[in-house]
């Protein structure tokens, strides 16, 4: 019993950072329609940001910044550059698909010739486990699991009582509705990246934290499990997708306690082919919607 | 005459909403029959779930003597009952002659290991199709079309390669889903007039339409349904003096205007 | 430098064997299939376990199932069988309810688990390791020298190109091709005209298994070894690449397009020089070139360089029109 608590509480910061990469990417699939393959590439970039800004300067706070900076500007000139113009030349969606699969090829390969390939050393001072109620937390388990509510309160404020938050929802409900009445439907999706990019820049530097080293291909091999969680909670759906991180972070570190770690990630992968399969709405679906296009 | 379509007590509801609430309705072959009513009250519900886009909560259909309700859609289209979609539903990045090619190719012939074994064969028939194909696009006038790609035509070509197509595949019984539908005036005519070819060519013709003239015309026996049922059923003229009818198209310049007229 | 082309152009041939399966499944079908390089790799590993002597007893750091030691041919038809068969179950399972993207994140997740498990569980495939230590095929009848050697397996493997791509352009303008590209096109409007696009679709995808596990056993036959390093997402991407830069739903864009990437690209930025300091830079170079050009062929010229073909009136059928083309041209200059 031990055990599966001490993996629930694993699990939980699992979860944590898995939220914060998974709602950055529901939210901007919410309101863009646009499965983002270059996803991971964007916490991968903040963990290379807050490498650069520790080599700088020895701040954490200033790392944190430049984890956030970092992920919000290639997010931005991402849709600006590249996406926007696709899409005004009428591209379809598969097509926007095979552009983020190549952009998160060019992002990775840029990283590889700027940092290397090999594991380059990214550490916050070493903390001890301790006993937290049933579970066995360090103070900077604590600590993430403090910043991804954080994050995702200051999210829910700024959708639920912010102009702009009431604006982002209406685009995603209904774009061309919103667009009738007057919301500046490309501004709001041009900041709706830069969140996207925030926040998956914040996702990438506690991942680098909690991990201790950052190479190239760091984010993208999340990038299956965030899939996993915004498919479970439901894509487009920020708040499902909260749940369905818990899920996949939790079923992943329990499963380890069981199964050999190595299969972690297979576990995350095999919910999301089981979801796929028999409840592709995610778990919270009203309405089975066919992904056929 | 047999029935060829027999709908029997046919239920469909989506959520809580009910769209089809006891339908009952019979098609006779050879005949051209109407499926008219206001909007709403379930029509293309009833295309869908007799063709099998759609399962039905209860009730049966039978098509030639054979219960079909379940079945999936390409079984039911490969037993001879067919349908035409609201919007043209052309194959966009094939030319408008393999639209045809694929419409007349049988079940028997599209097989897999007989294009690996049997080619001689199948270019035979492929040389058959072809001729039949271009004879077709002729009478309806886009045979200089046809290597253009589907996607390239006019919204009213797309609809009269539908017919087209249904010519060449020559199913037993067609489903029209509001051929009419965005249709510009002057196209009018010529769809009509395929309408009318497909009974020419031997279709049992179930028509699905807003446009009373038109259903007048073509149609020998008319369905009204209404808040999913079957309200009732005869020829134009007599619909339009039935009190039901009127009724349950209350607004509705046509029906009001001949009531006025006859 | 001659050996230096032999094996570039064996390896672009082995390599377009595996582009035109995810032709049929992708041009052809329109099936977003991550799932492909996989099947190139488990018909590598089916190869090698068919064709290699049994493991060794008592040696930990070399386990593998089977263990037949039979010659190329049972290994080639061993792989493919496999490679059909997990195709037949992985589609019959995904082509239900997936499609596009969702069919693609579907397949990826696919791959990811097999690579976990192959490389977990070493008793199948030597985990991690992997195998090694393959013989060159059929050449213990044969007993050549290493420099004829490369020849003869380099014709063996363009014979083998040249045989799926005939067997392919038969296949696409048969009537299952051209009835397989509507349901591509709009599968609804398929259904409505009797075809089952889910018996269609997931023909499309064993075939396109089978062929993709003759490149494995070719690759690793090549390779003399193969372990999971071989095989990563940037390989699958690569492949995607040379369709979508070749041609998309074209059997010879699909081998251009493979000569392109592989050749031009993989190859041509070999001639530039090391950077002090950044190893990892020239392939790091070319695969954002190729990434580059995929970005420009998906917005100026999305149907790649040579685009699909169609029926042109007049014209039945072209199942052997190379073999014609050739066999006129031959006529002609012998009538000169």
């Amino acid at each position: 019993m031990t055990i599966l608590l001490h993996g629930v509480g694993f699990g939980l910061v699992t979860a944590s950072i898995i939220a914060l990469a998974s709602v950055a990417f529901s939210l901007q699939f919410s309101v863009t329609t646009t499965p983002n393959f270059a996803h991971g590439e964007l916490l991968t970039v903040g963990a290379y940001g807050a490498l650069v800004a520790q080599t700088l300067t020895h701040s954490l706070i200033l790392e944190i910044i430049a984890a956030m900076a970092a992920g919000a500007v290639v997010a931005s000139a991402m849709n600006l550059a590249i996406l926007q113009p696709f899409l005004k030349a009428g591209a379809k969606r598969l097509t926007i698909f095979l552009v983020t699969v190549s952009i998160g090829l060019v992002i990775q390969n840029v990283l590889l010739i700027a940092f290397g390939g090999a594991p380059s050393a990214y550490e916050l001072p070493a903390f001890d486990l301790k006993q937290v109620g049933p579970f066995l937390w360090t103070t900077l388990d604590e600590w993430i699991m403090l910043a991804t509510l954080g994050t995702l309160l200051l999210l829910h404020i700024v959708l639920r009582y912010t102009k702009f938050g009431k604006s982002l929802r209406a685009v995603s409900d209904n774009p061309q509705l919103a667009r009738v009445t007057g919301i500046n439907t490309p501004r709001v999706i041009q900041l709706t990246w830069g969140i996207d990019g925030l926040i998956a820049g914040f996702a990438g530097f506690v991942l680098a934290a909690y991990v201790g080293s950052i190479t190239p291909t760091i984010g993208f091999s999340f990038l299956v499990v965030v899939f996993a969680a915004s498919v479970i909670g439901g894509l487009g759906r920020p708040y499902g997708t909260l749940v369905g991180a818990l899920l996949i972070g939790v079923a992943m570190e329990v499963s380890a306690s069981y199964l050999p770690a190595e299969y972690k990630t297979s576990v995350a992968f095999a919910l999301l082919i089981l979801t796929l399969l028999f409840r592709p709405s995610g778990v919270f679906a009203t309405q089975i919607w066919k992904f056929s296009e | 005459m047999p029935a060829l379509l027999d709908v029997i007590d046919l239920h469909k509801s989506f959520g809580g909403v009910q769209a089809v609430t006891g339908m009952a309705f019979t098609v006779e072959a050879g005949s051209v029959t109407g499926l008219i009513g206001p909007n709403g009250a379930g029509k293309s519900t009833v295309i869908e779930t007799v063709t099998g886009f759609l399962k039905p909560d209860r009730g049966t259909v039978r098509f030639a003597n054979r219960d079909i309700q379940g079945l999936t859609p390409h079984h039911i289209s490969a037993l001879g009952l067919t349908r035409t979609f609201q919007l043209p539903r052309e194959w966009p990045s094939l030319t408008v002659l393999e639209n045809m090619l694929v419409a007349a190719i049988d079940g028997k012939r599209d097989k897999l290991w007989r294009a690996v074994f049997t080619p001689g064969p199948l270019a035979r028939a492929q040389k058959d199709d072809l001729a039949r194909a271009r004879e077709v696009l002729d009478s309806f006038g886009l045979l200089g079309l046809r290597n253009d790609l589907a996607k390239t035509l006019s919204g009213g070509q797309k609809r009269l390669l539908e017919f087209a197509r249904l010519v060449i595949a020559r199913p037993r019984m067609v489903l029209l889903d509001e051929p009419m539908a965005g249709v510009n005036p002057t196209m009018r005519a010529r769809i009509q007039e395929s309408i009318e070819r497909l009974v020419h060519h031997g279709m049992t013709v179930l028509l699905v339409e807003h446009n009373l003239d038109i259903v007048e015309a073509l149609c020998d026996t008319v369905v009204v349904m209404a808040l999913g049922q079957c309200i009732a059923t005869g020829s134009m003229q007599e619909l339009r003096l039935n009190p039901v009818v009127v009724d349950a198209y209350l607004g509705s310049d046509a029906v009001i205007t001949a009531a006025v007229d006859g | 430098m001659i050996d230096y082309f032999v094996s570039v152009l064996t390896l672009i041939s082995i390599f377009a064997i595996v582009v035109l399966a995810l032709n049929v499944r992708w041009g052809w079908a329109g099936e977003f299939d991550f799932f492909v390089y996989g099947l190139l790799a488990l018909g590598a590993y089916v190869y090698a376990v068919i064709t290699l002597p049994p493991a060794p007893k008592n040696d930990p750091g070399l386990i593998y199932m089977l263990g037949l030691s039979q010659p190329f041919p049972v290994g080639v038809l061993g792989a493919m069988t496999v490679t059909g068969l997990v195709s037949l179950i992985v589609g019959a399972v995904a082509l239900r309810n997936l499609r596009q993207v969702f069919f693609g994140i579907m397949t990826f997740s696919s791959v990811l688990i097999m690579a976990a498990v192959i490389s977990q569980e070493t008793p199948i495939f030597n985990g991690y390791n992997g195998v090694f230590g393959l013989a060159q095929p059929f050449n213990d009848l044969l007993q050549l020298s290493d420099e004829q050697y490369s020849f003869f397996f380099l014709g063996l493997c363009l014979v083998s190109l040249f045989l799926i791509y005939l067997l392919l352009e038969r296949i696409f303008w048969s009537p299952y091709g051209l009835v397989l590209r509507a349901i591509r096109e709009d599968e609804v409007a398929a259904a409505a005209f009797g075809k089952s696009p889910y018996t269609a679709r997931l023909k499309a995808y064993v075939l396109g298994g089978v062929i993709a596990g003759l490149s494995g056993a070719l690759l690793v036959s090549y390779l003399t070894a193969f372990n999971t390093d071989a095989w990563t997402p940037q390989e699958t991407v690569l492949i995607f690449a040379c369709i979508i830069i070749g041609g998309t739903a074209n059997g010879r864009g699909a081998i251009l397009g493979s000569f392109i990437v592989f050749g031009l690209i993989l190859e041509g930025t070999r001639f530039l020089p090391p950077i002090p300091g950044h190893p990892d830079a020239p392939s790091a170079v070319r695969a954002i070139a190729i990434a580059v050009v995929m970005l420009v062929f998906l917005r100026w010229r999305p149907q790649g360089i040579l685009p699909e073909r169609h029926l042109k009136d007049g014209e039945p059928g072209q199942p052997s029109a190379p073999l014609r083309a050739l066999w006129s041209r031959l006529r002609v200059a012998r009538g000169r």
